[in-house]
């Protein structure tokens, strides 16, 4: 690999070094190859019902790439004032997650629910990337989900670091032990060269949750997983 | 009629091998490693169509299972994957009798594939 490669190419906003460039293109290449299947499969099939299936399995797997790509062009961009926090209702982003991931669980048939909590104060963050993060939690969770399908988005209120935990609880196999690692070695998925399943997912939730002065990590639960945010309680409305 | 099991954590491509399928072999879906396991355990299906990237587990933990099992070991496995780089020679001590590209193949060639093994 070229020096050149590794380098900021425009004075501080940085495009993605090369191994992060390959596990993107590895992670595109998932859903191209399934759009591309499923053309394949509509290109041949009569049954109208089973034509109808294909093409919004086609619909939604393009959406779903589309967004990786707007994330993965978004994590670019390094300057901090690009993203302005606000104060902000963490259920009124979970709501906005909710409505824009239905339809892909309910094609996937999973069910993602909103577990509210009451008095939960508001939040400062800049709520398209903190809904683009649990987004990416959530498009995640969905690959882990088991057969059983609830995934469920919650909060919890963290006195004790003035944060609100925002998060998304699937009920699959247990996080792999290296993407777990990779949550608190945040240099991890720089320097592994093997593209893993979620790991540009997570990378780029970390970009994000860096923008906002937030933190994510993950709980590994016996029969599942918990990916979290926690976003600093706004101390505006605090001071009202 | 023969029994194939499918491991892959994508449900709709799965589902696509399985319509390619089901009017010739007895074809069942598991989303990960851990259930492979249990259901290879109980059906001892024929062959396995295995994706390599699975949620939960890679392909290489569930190959180095079914190898230290003298029972399983047997078993053909067919993998899938987008990783073109793999290299045939290497996995054929797994059991791994064909390769196929996801971003390459057509549907229908996982037919062709198994049919090659299971005459």
């Amino acid at each position: 690999m070229s020096e050149r490669g590794n380098r900021p190419s425009d004075g501080g906003q940085s495009l993605f070094v090369l191994p992060e460039l390959s596990i993107a293109a590895h992670e595109l290449k998932s859903p191209l190859a399934l759009i591309r299947q499923l053309g394949l499969e509509l290109e041949t099939v009569e049954d109208q019902a089973i034509r109808e299936t294909l093409t919004e399995q086609i619909i939604l797997t393009a959406e779903r790439s589309l967004r990786m790509t707007t994330n993965l062009t978004k994590a670019s961009r390094k300057q901090a004032n690009l993203f302005v926090t606000e104060p902000t209702n963490p259920h009124a982003v979970l709501s906005q997650v909710q409505s824009e991931l239905a339809p892909l669980y309910n094609a996937s048939s999973r069910q993602l629910t909103h577990k509210k909590t009451l008095r939960l104060p508001l939040v400062a963050t800049n709520s398209d990337l903190l809904r683009r993060i649990i987004c990416n939690f959530g498009d995640n969770a969905l690959h882990y989900a088991d057969e059983a399908g609830v995934v469920e988005l919650y909060t919890q209120l963290r006195r004790n670091d003035g944060t609100v935990r925002i998060g998304v609880r699937d009920y699959g196999p247990a996080l792999p032990i290296k993407v777990w690692r990779s949550l608190h070695d945040t240099h991890y998925a720089h320097q592994s060269s093997r593209p893993d399943s979620s790991g540009i997912g997570l990378h780029i939730a970390h970009r994000f949750a860096e923008q906002i002065n937030a933190t994510i990590g993950a709980i590994r639960h016996r029969d599942g997983t918990s990916f979290y945010v926690d976003v600093p309680v706004s101390k505006q409305l605090l001071l009202l | 009629m023969k029994r194939v099991l499918i491991i892959d954590d994508e449900p709709w491509q799965a589902a696509v091998y399985q319509r390619v399928l089901s009017d010739a072999y007895q074809v069942e879906h598991v989303t990960n490693g851990f259930s492979a396991i249990e259901r290879i355990d109980q059906a001892l299906p024929d062959m396995i169509i295995l994706d390599v990237l699975l949620a939960g587990s890679t392909a290489w933990t569930l190959l180095n299972e079914l190898q230290s099992h003298s029972d399983l070991a047997a078993i053909p496995v067919l993998l899938v994957t987008n990783n073109s780089d793999m290299d045939m020679k290497h996995l054929s001590v797994y059991g791994v009798v064909g390769l196929l590209d996801k971003a390459t193949m057509h549907p229908n060639d996982i037919r062709h594939e198994i049919e090659k093994v299971l005459v």
